[in-house]
């Protein structure tokens, strides 16, 4: 009988919390479910590479290169190697190949074509050893000529376990964005009237952002010095990566922040979060190549700015590329951190008016 | 937040209320100027919490604003507070400070009663004797170093008092602010708070237990269903102090009365 009327009491409850539950039950699984779309191959089959056509190569040399490369990956034109190369430094191509000439010219009998990629990309190494082979494949099966596809790593060829250093700082900075910030700030839920009273929402958020986007000093000197044990090559404290941390912990600290005041400070505001946190680290692209999964899925990540914000990162602490580099993407960061003050600003005014 | 107001510390009364009120930093009065709320309305949704209120708080008066629960009381107290816009009307109180303490508590509640202290006191700048005299006078001195989340709800209402008096506001604006007092807290402070009227400062108490105010109160204003049912001074009203809370129970009964039929 007291089961019977517990059981009552739970149904009364979830009547009072159709919002929430609705959210954990319906919302939640649907999203988790649906992004499986995202996640269509194994191997990477839509990888952006650079291939160069230079002046003495045909178009029907191009063709040929560019439809070897097509099965596993997305061919990019590029005219000169050099920018093709940078962009390889940057992730935006995952690899370069120069399209050789003489490639259907009956009289030469073997053409040398040669795939490079960056040791720094940890994730790309083996599969490129597989898009080679198939490339070389398909090319001699095409051509009269013989091809041989050799593949060079640009750089030191690095472990996984450095590789992902910066990666999982990321991911701790977007965790501490979603999850501990809203934590907190719930906690100080009672107290913001007597602030508002003593000084004014804005100061006290603005407060909170800065204090909680110098503490990220803190993880950073203990992933540097964790890497600098483990013998890494990987430079945590290079300025480009510093910023690329500070403004996505900004940025999503302004997100996470919206969504709590927007919802109240009650339950949905933090699942929402969570879920928001899982989008950003499913779609910023914060360890595979982009279209390593699906070609959906490298659209969006191409069009998220903590995918940038990790590209600037991996560019600076893996290959030591000077910030300035990566201004514009960092400015795109910060553009959008800036952005997400205003539905930070639209949520404050709401939650005051609302209180 | 410092406006026209001028503090003084200097003391020349030599009996013991005197004593005490001598340790609250004065107000002139005529230096103040005075809380005007003028055609107040609050809607929330199709709910009117306030609707069309008149209201003058004067400096160096005790204002008692009553009501049943839900009468929108504290919707009145917090517009007065700027917490609150209003749908219309007009709300004016001077640029001076404003202490405040809420029904439900308002501190950090990770810090210590002495950080939470220091926190708001440095946001007000407080003066750090007096700011010590209210600690003492509250009886808050003895919690001082406990974490405030982990204090009984007297104590946690203690220090929303403290975090209010120690800023010597010119206005203070408080709500139910003897709930959860033990007796003698509850005595100590209606003095603090008396001390407070005699030195110029405006004090606004809205409470639904007139009772424990009576004999303090200067100024009445009875709030019933989001209107002023009764706005009088207390020399006005031909009642004694033990009958002020019948005379208020009555008031608001009419009213209820009047509204079924």
């Amino acid at each position: 009988m007291s089961l019977r009327t517990i059981l009552g009491k739970e149904l009364r409850w979830s009547r009072h919390r159709v919002v929430a539950l609705l959210f954990v039950l319906v919302l939640l699984p649907a999203a988790f479910a649906g992004a499986s779309v995202f996640f269509q191959h194994v191997l990477p089959k839509d990888a952006p590479v650079a291939v160069v056509a230079g002046e003495d190569v045909s178009e029907e040399e191009y063709d040929v290169v560019a439809a070897s490369f097509r099965l596993f990956s997305k061919p990019v034109e590029y005219e000169s190697e050099a920018a093709a190369m940078r962009d390889l430094e940057r992730e935006s191509v995952y690899a370069v190949v120069s399209v050789p000439p003489d490639l259907d010219d009956p009289d030469v009998e073997r053409v040398n074509m040669t795939v490079t990629i960056d040791g720094d990309v940890t994730p790309y190494r083996e599969p490129s050893g597989a898009l080679v082979s198939i490339v070389a494949r398909t090319m001699n099966r095409q051509l009269d000529t013989r091809v041989v596809v050799q593949r060079e790593v640009r750089g030191d060829e690095r472990k996984l376990s450095s590789y992902l250093l910066p990666t999982f700082l990321m991911i701790i900075v977007l965790t501490f964005a979603f999850a501990y910030l809203p934590y907190n700030l719930a906690r100080e839920e009672a107290v913001l009237d007597r602030l508002r009273v003593e000084t004014s929402l804005d100061t006290v958020i603005a407060g909170k952002l800065a204090f909680f986007t110098g503490l990220l000093a803190v993880p950073l000197l203990v992933f540097h010095g964790v890497g600098v044990a483990l013998g890494y090559d990987v430079n945590l404290l290079a300025p480009g990566a510093v910023l690329g941390y500070g403004l996505t912990f900004l940025a999503c600290g302004a997100i996470a922040t919206a969504v709590t005041f927007a919802s109240g400070f009650g339950t949905t505001g933090r699942l929402f979060n969570v879920l928001v946190l899982f989008a950003f680290l499913g779609f910023s692209g914060l360890v595979y190549p982009v279209g390593f999964f699906s070609p959906l899925r490298r659209d969006i990540i191409r069009r998220v700015p903590t995918h940038y914000a990790m590209l600037t990162v991996r560019g600076s602490t893996l290959r030591d590329i000077p910030a300035a580099e990566f201004a514009t993407w960092l400015g795109g960061v910060a553009l959008f951190a800036l952005a997400m003050l205003v539905p930070l600003k639209l949520s404050m005014l709401a939650y005051e008016r609302g209180t | 937040m410092t406006g026209n107001t001028s503090t003084s510390t200097e003391a020349t009364d030599a009996s013991d209320r005197d004593e005490r009120a001598l340790d609250v930093p004065r107000v002139d009065p005529a230096s103040v100027d005075p809380i005007r709320v003028t055609g107040l309305r609050k809607r929330y949704g199709t709910v009117m919490a306030l609707d069309g209120v008149d209201v003058t708080v004067e400096p160096g008066t005790f204002h008692c604003l009553v009501g049943p629960n839900g009468s929108g009381k504290t919707t009145l107290l917090r517009t007065l507070l700027g917490l609150v816009e209003p749908s219309a009307g007009e709300v004016v109180v001077p640029d001076v400070r404003l202490g405040t303490a809420f029904q439900r508590p308002s501190h950090y509640d990770q810090l210590t009663v002495a950080d939470n202290l220091e926190v708001f006191g440095a946001l007000a700048a407080v003066d750090g004797d007096w700011a010590a005299t209210v600690l003492d006078r509250l009886g808050l001195d003895v919690v001082r170093d406990r974490i405030a989340g982990e204090l009984s709800g007297g104590y946690s209402r203690k220090l929303d008092l403290a975090l209010a008096l120690q800023k010597a506001p010119v206005y203070l604006l408080l709500d139910e602010p003897l709930g959860d007092l033990d007796d003698v807290t509850k005595l100590r402070l209606l003095d603090l708070l008396g001390d407070y009227r005699d030195a110029g400062h405006g004090v606004v108490v809205s409470t639904h237990n007139l009772g424990q105010f009576a004999d303090r109160v200067d100024h009445l204003t009875v709030v019933y269903d989001g209107q002023v049912l009764l706005d009088a001074r207390r020399e006005d009203l031909d009642v004694p102090d033990d009958g002020l809370q019948e005379f208020y129970v009555e008031r608001v009964l009419e009213a209820a009365t009047g509204a079924e039929e």
